[in-house]
């Protein structure tokens, strides 16, 4: 699941890294746990912070603990419901930059629709 | 030289022309597969264009090199400049095209990443793996690659009739076996790599998404029939509100006729 390419991890995949470690667990837990759950390259504790500021800032994790030495992580969602929300946001259309899926329905856009319905006119007045 | 020229003009033109020759009418609404190959020839025709252009630089400057040192021809120091800077672009095009191919495989990565954790079931059918998920949306996706996928969502399942539902199969299974997948990548590259102003980039991809839909649509009718699958269409056309559905249930019943009988399913659709 966790795309590595050589030492180095591709973009966000830390991010997703850091929020399976959050949800196997089930009690909120330090940076520094959550720096030695991590498999594969081990990042440095600063990094770890920032992710999870970065995850925090997104909403997908609440900090508690009683001051900033004692602060502690756990994710807002289980992991079943954080997939079902990015798998829909996924499947709901992809931008132009981003790749498409072969999707049974959903893929045509408005011009695409008026291609298909001019075609359409045209071949009932050839009919008719 | 005048050759290579040649070759990058006919290049130019098949680039402006290409786009407004197939787009016009509405054969390809009729004939999507013929449609599909000829904006592919167009594009391919393009490129070995331009690699004619370049090769033909290339041999231009050494042949003049050569002609100069044996003191038989003096100059070319300009076609020896144009054949730097056509490699230099060629060097810079291969650039472009894998930097930009890394964003797209990962955008692809992600995707599929955040869908296998809600799988409920997977199926191995030999050609794919089925892989059922829990979901209200209307889905069906072919994810094609070493491991093919076809997923497919429960409300999907729950929504169609058996015989629906494997039309709707049958026309994922045509993606993956007739590489439509790989017909969208090239033409996502082709559009990222040309400037927006370039119109032929973004006209191959917005025509490979539809016509590799309806070139599906025409495979899964001729096994499934053409009535069945603009049942399904239909059917969930009505439930979303996508009028693109409906048009192509509409356009299954007027191009094509079930007087043809259905040839009958692949072996991996029949469930």
């Amino acid at each position: 699941m966790v795309a590595l390419i050589g030492r180095k991890r591709a973009p966000g995949a830390l991010e997703a890294e850091i929020m399976q470690v959050l949800w196997d667990r089930a009690e909120p837990i330090s940076a520094r746990e959550v720096q030695e759950a991590l498999t594969g390259p081990e990042p440095a504790t600063t990094t770890v912070l920032t992710v999870l500021d970065r995850l925090h800032k997104k909403g997908l994790v609440r900090r508690c603990g009683e001051g900033p030495r004692k602060v502690r992580f756990t994710a807002t969602q289980s992991g079943e419901e954080q997939a079902s929300t990015t798998m829909l946001s996924a499947l709901g259309g992809a931008t132009d930059r981003e790749a498409v899926l072969l999707k049974f329905a959903g893929n045509l856009q408005p011009d695409d629709v008026d291609v298909l319905r001019r075609a359409l006119e045209a071949n009932t007045r050839q009919r008719g | 030289m005048p050759t290579a020229i040649g070759c990058l003009v006919a290049a130019a033109l098949l680039m402006v022309l290409a786009p407004w020759l197939l787009a016009r009418g509405n054969w390809q609404v009729a004939r999507p597969r013929l449609a599909l190959g000829a904006w592919f020839t167009a594009l391919f025709t393009g490129l070995a264009l331009v690699a004619a252009a370049l090769v033909g630089t290339v041999l231009a400057a050494t042949s003049l090199a050569v002609a100069a040192d044996s003191g038989r021809a003096g100059g070319g120091a300009l076609v020896t400049v144009v054949a730097w800077v056509s490699l230099t672009g060629a060097g810079a095009f291969i650039g472009l095209v894998s930097g930009l191919s890394q964003p797209l495989v990962d955008s692809y990565r992600r995707s599929l990443r955040r869908l296998s954790p809600v799988a409920t079931a997977r199926e191995d059918r030999g050609a794919f793996t089925l892989v059922r998920f829990n979901s209200e949306e209307f889905l069906a996706v072919a994810v094609p690659g070493r491991r093919p996928e076809i997923l497919l969502s429960s409300a999907l399942e729950a929504h169609l009739t058996p015989e629906q539902l494997r039309a709707v199969l049958a026309h994922e299974y045509a993606h993956l076996r007739h590489r439509h997948g790989l017909a969208v990548r090239i033409a996502e590259l082709n559009a990222l790599c040309l400037p927006r102003w370039v119109p032929a980039g973004n006209a191959l991809r917005r025509a490979t998404l539809l016509l590799v839909e309806l070139a599906a649509d025409d495979v899964a009718a001729g096994q499934a029939g053409a009535r069945t699958l603009a049942g399904a269409l239909s059917r969930i056309g009505q439930a979303t509100h996508d009028p693109g559905l409906e048009l192509r249930a509409a356009r299954l019943q007027a191009f094509r006729s079930d007087a043809t009988q259905p040839c009958g399913l692949p072996l991996p659709v029949r469930i």
